[in-house]
This record gives C-alpha cells, structure tokens and sequence, in this order.
C-alpha cells in the first residue's frame, strides 16, 4: 500500500513544528498552515487527492503524480494562471508569485528516511504521519477499543 | 569540522534532550532528523527546528568587549581576561572571596558547569548557583529527601506505558511537545489522563478530566485525594509496608484533614477529586506529571512532597509506567545541578555545608579550605548585592534581568557591583549591565555532554568553528582560572569528563569513550565503566512518606480593587528568557510581543477590548502590556507569558523556605486601565 | 431504521463477515472466481483483534455523520429517509479527509482508483452480507428498540436460570 500524508488532529497542539520545518526545506515559504480553532487544531497542506482537482483543471499539464503519488507542479510549465488555486477544495495552494504556486511536494528533494515529508518527520505529537490508509485506519480502530478503560 | 558533514548534536534549548544532525554544506546548515531517537523518535519543536538560525546570527557577540563610559570597547582576548582576573583578585583582596557571586549557565555542556563551580569554589566564594533555583530547586529538596534521588524517576517515553497520567501544574504539550506524543500513545492504549490547572492549556485538551482547581491549591487537591484513598482502602498496602516509612504519621495527618474544606478550597467537585483519586490508585501503573505549577510557589518544596506521598501511597514508582515526573526545563539544568552548580550542594549532590564532605572534595581537587556552603542563591546575590555583601559577579549565560523576580530590583543590583563580568551568545538584556562582556561559541561550536530531564547524558559534537573571536566557555573559564592563579591550564572536554567521573557518582561509569560510542547517551546513575545505566529509579529501595506542615497564604485580596492573580508561563515558540527565541524570525512572528490574557468577561467589566492597553501593577514594579481576550483564563487571573523583559517587573514574590524559589505562580498585581 | 449492531461476546474472530462482503462487492459475487478479479475486491467490515477480544468494526451510518460533514465533493451523503451513508466513486477525488475524521477508522482504500470504499449496507439484498455471513449471530440487523429488547430478554434469561435450578 503507497503511503500517504495523513493527519490526527486530536494530536496537534498547534506548536508549528511543521510550520518551520516545511518553510526550512522550501527556502523561507511554508506549504503548510496550522488552523486553530476554539476546540482542534489541523495542519493544512495538500492531500494529493488520487483525482486531483488541481490536475483536472490545468491546462497546461504542468501538475501530474511522482513515483509516491503525490502532486507535484513542474514550474516550468506553469503560466501562473491560478486555476489550480481556484480549484483546491482545501486551500493547499498559493500563488506567492506569477508562476510560483506554492504547495506541498511532499518533500521530493529528500532522499533519506524513504522520502517521508519533513512535516510528518518533525511532528512532537505524532499528528502527521506518513503511512497507507490501511495502516491510519487499522491505528485509529485499535485505539478505539483501549483495553484499559 | 570537514563542510559536507554531518555531527549528532544535542538540541540547544528545553530539556527534553531530542538529538539531530547538523548537516555542513559550504556556508549553510541543515537539520536531519534521528528517527529512532528514544526521547521523540527524532521529532523536533518548531524550536529545535529554528536553532540553527542561532548559530550564524547577525546579533551574535563576536569580540571581548569592555565597557568604557556608554560605550563598548573591543579588546583582544589576552587584554579582556587579564583584565577581568585583575578586578577579581583585587575585589577578593579588598573585600573577601565571598564578596564575589557566580551564576552558571543551565545550557553549557557538563565539562564546562564542573569546572565554573570548581573555578567559583577554588576562588574561595560558596556564592555559586543558577536557574535551577528559579525551577525545580524544590524537587531537588523534596526528592532526593523522600526518595533519595531529586530527578525524574522515568523515561520520557515510558509514559507510553502508564495506565493514568496525573499532571499537574503543567502544560507540557507547550513547554515540552515532544512529551505530547507518548501521552497520546498512553491515551491510545486506554490510559486516562488527568489535567489539573487553573487554565484551560492546548495540554487539557488531551484530559479525560480536566480539574480546574484555583491557582495554588494544588497540595489541597492532592491530600484530598490521599484521604479519599486511604478512606477507600486503596493504597498499595504491600509497597507501603515493604519499601516506605512514616506513613503512620502521614495516616494520622490525613484522618484530621478536613475533606470537605479542602475541596471547597480548591473550588473542584468532591465527585472530581474522588474520579481521580480512583483512577490514580487504581490503575495499573500511573505517572504524576509536574512542573512550574507545583514548584513556583512559596509552599513549593511541600508541594512536592505532597506529589511525592501521593505516588508512594499509591505504589506507583520504581516500574514501567509508574514514576514522577518532573519536567526540566533547559537542555542541561539536570547536569548542571548534578555537578553541583548550587549555593547548597557540591558535585554529586553533596551537602555543601557539610565539612566531610568538603574535605573529600579538597583531596580531589587538591586544595583545602574549600569554602564552606550554603552560598547565596540566585534572588539572593542580587539582594546580597543591594546590601553590599556581594561586589562582584561572574555571570555565565544566565538572564536574570529578564528571569529573576522583581527586576528592577535585579536592575539595581548589577549596577551596584563594582564588577560584573558576563559571558555570552548576545547583547542580552543583562549583558548590557557588564563591565566585560566576553563571547561565548553556541552549543553547535563546542563538543560537550548534555543531561537531559531523564537524567540521560548525551554527547554533542561540534558541528563548526565560530565566527569571528567567540570561544567555548570552557576555554573561557580555563583561561580565566589560570589568570585567577587557580589552576596551571586549561583542560579539554574529555580530561574534566574524567574528573567528573571520579567526583560524582552517579557518573562514575559515564566515560569519554563510552557516551562517544553509545548511540542514545548513557541515562545516570551509571556508577563504573560495565554498568548499562539506569533509566528507570526506584525499582528497590525504601522511601519516606512526609507528614504536611503547609499553609496557604490567602490575603484575600483577589477580586477587590482590581486585583488580579497573576500566573506566568511559557509559550511553545518561545524560550525562557527569549534571548534566543526572540531573535530567531522563524519564531517570534507568531508571538512577538507580551500580550496579557484577560477573560473576556474581566475585560467586558472594564470596557476593555482586543489589543487595548492596560497597566499591571506589581508591589515593586510595574508594567503596560496589550490584553488579549481568552476564554481558557480564569476569572480574576491574568497570564503573562515571561519570555520578555519588564514581565518580571511586575512579580514580586516570597521565597519558598526549604529550596529559596521564588514562588512566581503566587503572583498578583492590580490593573488599571491605561 | 435497522441497524447492524454488533454482539461482542458472540465474535470469534472466523472473518466470514469480511469475507462476504468483499465478495458481495465483487463483480462475480462468488467467492471462487471473486479472489481472481482485478481490480481486488474490498472488504468494509475489519475485525480487529484487540487484548484478546474480536471485535468487528462496522460503519455506523450515523447521525450528523463526521464523514459527510468533511467532504469538499459531496461523495459522500446521508439518505434522508434511510440514514444510510452512501459513497459515490464518481465524485471522490481521494483526499482521505473521510478516512481521517472517522471515529471508527472503517473507511478503505479501492485497489485500483485509490479512491474511498465504505460499507454500502448492501442496497441490492435484504440482509447485508456480513451479518447473513455471521455463523454466530454476532451481528445483528434489527431495529433498534428490537435489539434492545432482545438484548434484555437474554439478560433476564440468563439471570433467571440461577433461580429456575
């Protein structure tokens, strides 16, 4: 099973480890953003969907899926037209400059620690990880049923 | 160090201990993570994250410096150190060794800690003491009292096998993240986890029970629920009769405390203090989770004993999962009190007013008359200043302007000395009051050992040289010592690891050789060359139950004449004193400046808003700070983050008798709007 | 409405209910010529093995669905009338946000498209798969007040027996 960026927003305590780690790896500008609110926190960054809006709507076929599946922006066949901006349901995308759009690439540069985004690396809390929906699921199911309550 | 590599070094900042790579490459630095690193499995704060920014930062001191008039003066290292041992030696002719104080850093490697006490103690001066007074001073007394050991019995990541994990006074999930993921790992088993503060924290969002108890009333709280265990015949009879004593007394205490006014007290629900008392008592295993909550407080050091009485009534210390957990604070406060950085121990924890002891040392070090302790601690070398007794001061990475109690005070006092020599990363706030201001090279720059909060010691390597003219302090205080007359050279790191192994027991075993090899450190008491190291304490022995002699100070004040509690404490982005954390743009952006947070309902009664200014007034020093609304505040409370300078204007607070803590949770002050 | 509840002393663990439904949900809808199929055939029921217990995990179709609520695509909606939450693989873009809400961590993975699987409550039978499967009764699909009652008439029954000696 590929393995995927995948959140447990009951474990972010805001503190923005991803937030300054990601900025670190991307030359001063995040990709992801922790949003609070009253009672949870989530870390926001792209989710690369398996039918990716961002994709669908470029007409430039400058977005497609690496080796781990993830959605990557080839810059050099971006015009900066902002669609894929426009089309995230998630907000993960910023145009920061013309033809500079900005999202998570899930850390292609990276080649140690199996190419595991440095988000889900640096994370305290265990809020973001980096494994199969099988895995996260199986995880969240067992907790589920604690056996010492 | 070769560019293009890669040194394990030991985060500069909480006492958490994460370890990472320091990756060169030409003039540039990056991090790689530890992925298997026992304390966080290589996860790093946004702190640890950012600390690299630390090392090439613009703001870095780089020359000795010498105050000359308003100005500073550079001079050559020669010149700066031949200079500061002239004026020492001649205020010790003057006046007397013990007219000299010296404050330790919390966060210099082990090596370079030993040697600036011995430099303190050889000088002649008992005056030698840091940050740990301002901390955890009262689980050093406490502790190694009842238990015999004032350190944190457990791994951290021996949470993840506890069945209850008690916190209280502390917000760990904000001063220490990476605890936050083996209480989840806990929670995720089943293990019920209870908070209890006076706030609402990001760390009570992870409480199946929340006790919001007022600020202070912690020790009711916990005697309450040892009378409910006892009452309920829940204690750990066999532990109790097998490896404690004095719980006759304790028993007694207990059958004549009032329950019902204690829970009143505390302003809980009896049904919430018996939930907890329960789960605690009954659980399997169970960890008490503390820190500045219980500690800051003029009963501190009973506050203690009373967590301390709650896990042996209960059994639950000295096993996997069950164990007392005292939070340090810096990445080497724990080594720094191990090697007897403190006004009323000697290296090891021995007594520093007891003459056996002592003279065991001068054979060691080979000199007599050491001098006898206790020395002044922190807040009293400032005051001892402003009476005249101190003249002099050698301050060693520390901020008191920013961190002690009552600043302006502190204030006074540094420019009362005749001499005061600080050793440095930057121009801190209490920099700017020194006569000579030396450079110190940061942790990625030096090679050292660190102690972390679970008594694990680490080896750090040195990444790079620094800039310009900063040098280790361990060469600092060496070259300073043999300016003083004191010692013939200066030593390397690994000739005063070996000191220290034949001076303090507990790191008998903890070798050069050994803590190079070894991959996660060696974790103390580790007591020759063939002993593994002890990572969990207490697994036999017998401890002392402590019969309470506590009370509450309740001037009664609060809610009238706008008077507030004041609470003090930490963000996640910041660090301590914010001398640091306050320079790093990865950081302050989120937090820049000091806000107070007001309940809304609080502000609403005083027409305040978001962002409005208001003036807190302390007994002796005052300050204006921009509200925030909060509803995690409780009425009639403010909280300050104390990362800034003028927060601790405003607090002025008693000394906690047994540690000399300041007790910095008692704090009040009256608002007025501005 | 009927639901699947779930008898937790009665599971032991034989994986008939997965087994099922993946097989329902296959396009032979028999289980020799199922294992064969690409793409695999998913199960949506997980038994899990937790401290010694067998405890099968089952979408829950509930109220106020945290699933529903977290869909940007509207792939995933909840019947008015049934309370049944429906899937709709044409309009799941794959971005787990479902998977990462579900209290119950009952939200698969398809094998091809990658896309979102979840229980159905199989709208083409009468009794969903897994509990037609069940040999030990274990899941039932009733009505909740029946289930109730039930429930307590195996308690009393049980209760009695002692006196009944």
């Amino acid at each position: 099973m590929k393995r995927l960026l995948l959140i447990r927003a009951e474990r972010c305590i805001r503190c923005r480890a991803c937030e300054v780690a990601c900025a670190r790896e991307h030359g001063g500008q995040s990709r992801i953003t922790v949003v609070e609110t009253e009672c949870i926190a989530w870390p926001v960054s792209c989710r690369h969907c398996k039918v990716a809006p961002c994709i669908h709507v470029c007409y430039r076929e400058a977005i497609r899926y690496d080796e781990r599946d993830m959605v990557i922006i080839d810059e050099n066949l971006c015009t900066g037209c902002g669609l894929c901006e426009l089309a995230c349901p998630f907000g993960a995308i910023t145009m920061v400059e013309k033809q500079k759009p900005s999202k998570c690439d899930g850390c292609q540069h990276l080649v140690l620690d199996g190419k595991t985004p440095i988000c889900a690396l640096t994370c305290p809390s265990g809020a973001i990880v980096y494994e199969s929906i099988e895995a996260y699921e199986k995880q969240t199911r067992i907790s589920f049923f604690s056996p010492v309550r | 160090m070769k560019t293009g590599s890669k040194s394990k070094v030991i985060c500069p900042f909480c006492g958490a201990g994460c370890a990472f790579f320091i990756v060169t490459k030409g003039n540039s630095l990056n991090i790689e993570y530890i992925s298997d690193h026992p304390v966080a499995l290589g996860a790093l704060c946004p702190k640890g994250n950012s600390s690299i920014s630390i090392v090439k930062h613009p703001d870095r001191l780089k020359h000795p410096l010498v105050k000359k008039g308003n100005e500073w003066i550079e001079l050559p290292w020669n010149d700066a150190l031949n200079l500061a041992a002239e004026k020492l030696l001649d205020i010790k002719k003057r006046y007397g060794a013990d007219s000299v104080g010296f404050l330790a850093s919390a966060r210099a490697t082990n090596e370079e800690i030993y040697l600036f006490q011995k430099l303190a103690r050889l000088f002649g001066s008992p005056h030698i003491d840091h940050c740990a007074r301002l901390c955890h001073a009262p689980s050093l007394v406490a502790l190694k009292d009842m238990l015999g050991s004032g350190a944190m019995t457990n791994p951290i990541s021996d949470l993840a096998n506890s069945d209850c994990i008690f916190v209280l006074g502390s917000n760990f999930a904000e001063t220490h993240p990476v605890v936050s993921r083996w209480v989840w790992d806990a929670k995720d088993r089943g293990a019920v986890v209870i908070v209890a503060d006076p706030r609402r924290t990001i760390t009570t969002r992870i409480a199946d029970l929340h006790l919001q108890l007022r600020s202070g009333s912690d020790p009711y709280l916990l005697y309450a629920m040892m009378k409910v265990i006892v009452d309920r015949g829940l204690c750990d009879y066999q532990f109790v009769r097998e490896r404690t004593e004095g719980f006759d007394d304790l028993y007694r205490w207990l059958h004549s405390f009032d329950l019902k006014e204690a829970v009143e007290f505390t302003g809980l629900s009896e049904r919430e203090i018996v939930a907890a008392a329960c789960h605690y008592a009954e659980a399997y295993s169970a960890a008490l989770i503390y820190c500045m909550g219980i500690t800051q407080h003029r009963n501190g050091t009973e506050n203690v004993r009373a967590c301390a009485n709650l896990a042996l009534l209960c059994g639950k210390v000295g096993a996997p999962g069950s164990g007392i957990f005292p939070l340090r604070g810096q990445n080497n406060v724990q080594g720094a009190c191990d090697m007897g950085a403190l006004a009323d121990y000697l290296p090891g924890y021995a007594d520093a007013s007891n003459h056996m002891e002592l003279k065991k040392l001068s054979r060691v070090w080979e000199k007599s008359d050491l001098p006898l302790g206790p020395g002044y601690t922190v807040t009293e070398m400032t005051n001892a200043s402003l009476n005249g007794k101190i003249k002099a001061m050698v301050i060693l990475g520390e901020n008191p302007v920013v961190s002690d109690p009552e600043a302006s005070g502190v204030k006074k006092a540094l420019e009362k000395l005749e001499f005061l020599l600080v050793i440095d990363l930057f121009m801190t706030e209490t920099a700017r009051y020194a006569d000579i201001l030396l450079p110190a090279a940061c942790w990625a720059e030096k090679e050292g050992s660190y102690t972390n909060t679970e008594r694990r010691v680490q080896w750090s390597e040195k990444a790079l040289d620094p800039d310009g003219d900063a040098k280790p302090d361990l060469w600092i205080i060496g070259e300073l010592g043999k300016r003083l007359k004191i010692w013939g050279y200066t030593p390397r790191p690994d000739e005063v690891l070996r000191e220290i192994n034949r001076v303090v027991p507990q790191y008998g075993g903890i070798t050069p050789e050994r803590l190079r090899l070894s991959k996660n450190g060696l974790i103390w008491p580790c007591q020759n060359e063939s002993h593994p190291g002890t990572p969990i304490l207490h697994q036999s022995g017998r401890f002392k139950f402590h019969t309470p002699q506590f009370a509450i100070e309740d001037k009664g004040k609060i809610g009238k004449n706008n008077i507030f509690k004041l609470i003090t404490g930490r963000l996640v982005v910041h660090y301590n004193s914010g001398s640091m954390s306050r320079r790093l743009s990865e950081l302050f952006p989120y937090e820049p400046i000091a806000s107070v947070s007001i309940n809304p309902e609080d502000a609403a009664a005083l027409g305040l808003k978001n962002g409005d200014e208001v003036k807190l007034i302390g007994e002796s020093g005052e300050g204006i700070f921009q509200i925030r609304l909060d509803v995690s505040v409780p009425p009639k409370t403010l909280f300050l983050p104390f990362h800034f300078p003028g927060v601790n204007d405003v607090v002025t607070v008693g000394l906690d008798t047994s540690s000399r803590t300041p007790g910095f949770k008692d704090a009040e002050c009256r608002l007025e709007v501005v | 409405m009927k639901e699947v509840f779930v008898r937790l002393d009665r599971c032991i663990g034989c994986r008939s209910c997965e087994l099922a439904c993946a097989v329902e949900h296959s396009q032979a809808k028999k289980l020799e010529l199922a294992i064969h199929e690409t793409p695999k055939p998913k199960r949506r029921v997980y038994v899990e093995y937790i401290a010694g217990r067998k405890i099968p995990f089952l979408c829950r179709h509930c109220e106020d669905a945290p699933c529903v609520k977290a869909c940007r695509t509207g792939a995933l909606s909840q019947d008015p009338v049934t309370r049944v939450v429906t899937h709709d693989p044409k309009k799941c873009i794959g971005c787990w946000m479902c998977a990462m809400v579900c209290p119950y961590g009952v939200i698969g993975e398809e094998a091809e498209r990658r896309i979102a699987v979840k229980c159905d409550r199989c709208p083409d039978r009468e009794i969903p798969a897994c509990v037609e499967a069940c040999r030990t009764n274990a899941l039932v699909y009733t009505e909740e007040n029946e289930f109730s009652e039930m429930v307590r008439k195996e308690a009393i029954t049980e209760y009695l027996k002692g006196y009944i000696q």
